[in-house]
């Protein structure tokens, strides 16, 4: 597998699911994670951990406690994301279809 | 910053979709994805893969462009190709799915490319409509 945090941290559905339950219902600490979800407390710092190195969470020392929550990222971001990536889709399509309108030869 | 409301099931994460109809049954279609000089040709790009899950993906782009990550999928019976990329300086790989269906006059061939993470912080906070290319909500644990 790629050694690439992101996609590391992304693989795997326990971890898939720490991050939607940080997106949902906000920021948590380690305990609260495993009180609410089927994982021991062990395992929930070791995800969070690798969700921290993958820039995915962050977290904040509370007293005796880290709280972690989702990475935020700039509105704007999101929006020129959905124009650019869309415009190139576009091109592609357009591209894919003009394959099929001029038949190869077989 | 505002999040979502707890018990959600879903986060709303951005993505594009796009779909295209050609002229052709699904076989023909899915050489156009799956035969990676076709796939190339209308990605716009040089591209080298490693068809199984978890192999090597990577695409030069005609204006130099690279970009690389890893198939996820490539399933012929399906007529799905699932893999992830990104730029060498982007922080964060996205994911696209492309997928087809049999239509009356030919194959629908339909492209999802989704950003899981960039959006996190969007839960909760609708963003404008564009049409077919307005954002989604997909559920995390299906990314």
């Amino acid at each position: 597998m790629s050694g690439e945090p992101v996609f590391a941290a992304l693989s795997d559905a326990t971890r898939r699911t720490l991050l939607t339950r940080l997106a949902d219902g906000g920021p948590a600490t380690a305990t609260q994670l495993a009180a609410e979800l089927p994982i021991t407390r062990q395992g929930v710092v070791k995800h969070l951990e690798a969700l921290r190195e993958a820039q995915l969470v962050t977290s904040v020392r509370e007293g005796r406690e880290v709280r972690y929550s989702v990475t935020p990222a700039p509105l704007a971001d999101a929006v020129g994301w959905i124009a650019d990536v869309g415009g190139q889709w576009d091109s592609r399509l357009a591209a894919l279809q003009a394959q099929f309108s001029q038949p190869r030869t077989k | 910053m505002e999040l979502g409301k707890a018990g959600q099931e879903t986060v709303v994460i951005h993505s594009v979709e796009r779909d295209v109809l050609v002229p052709a049954g699904p076989d023909e279609a899915w050489q156009a994805v799956a035969d990676p000089e076709r796939l190339g040709d209308w990605l716009g790009g040089e591209i080298e893969l490693d068809p199984v899950p978890g192999g090597e993906f990577h695409i030069s782009f005609e204006d130099g462009e690279e970009r690389s990550g890893f198939v996820e999928e490539l399933d012929p019976d399906a007529h799905r190709f699932a893999f992830w990329w990104r730029r060498p300086d982007d922080e964060l790989a996205t994911r696209v799915e492309i997928s087809l269906d049999e239509a009356e006059d030919g194959t629908l061939v339909r492209v999802l490319e989704t950003s899981p993470l960039a959006t996190l912080d969007l839960v909760g906070i609708p963003l404008p409509s564009r049409g077919t290319g307005g954002p989604t909500a997909l559920a995390l644990a299906c990314a």
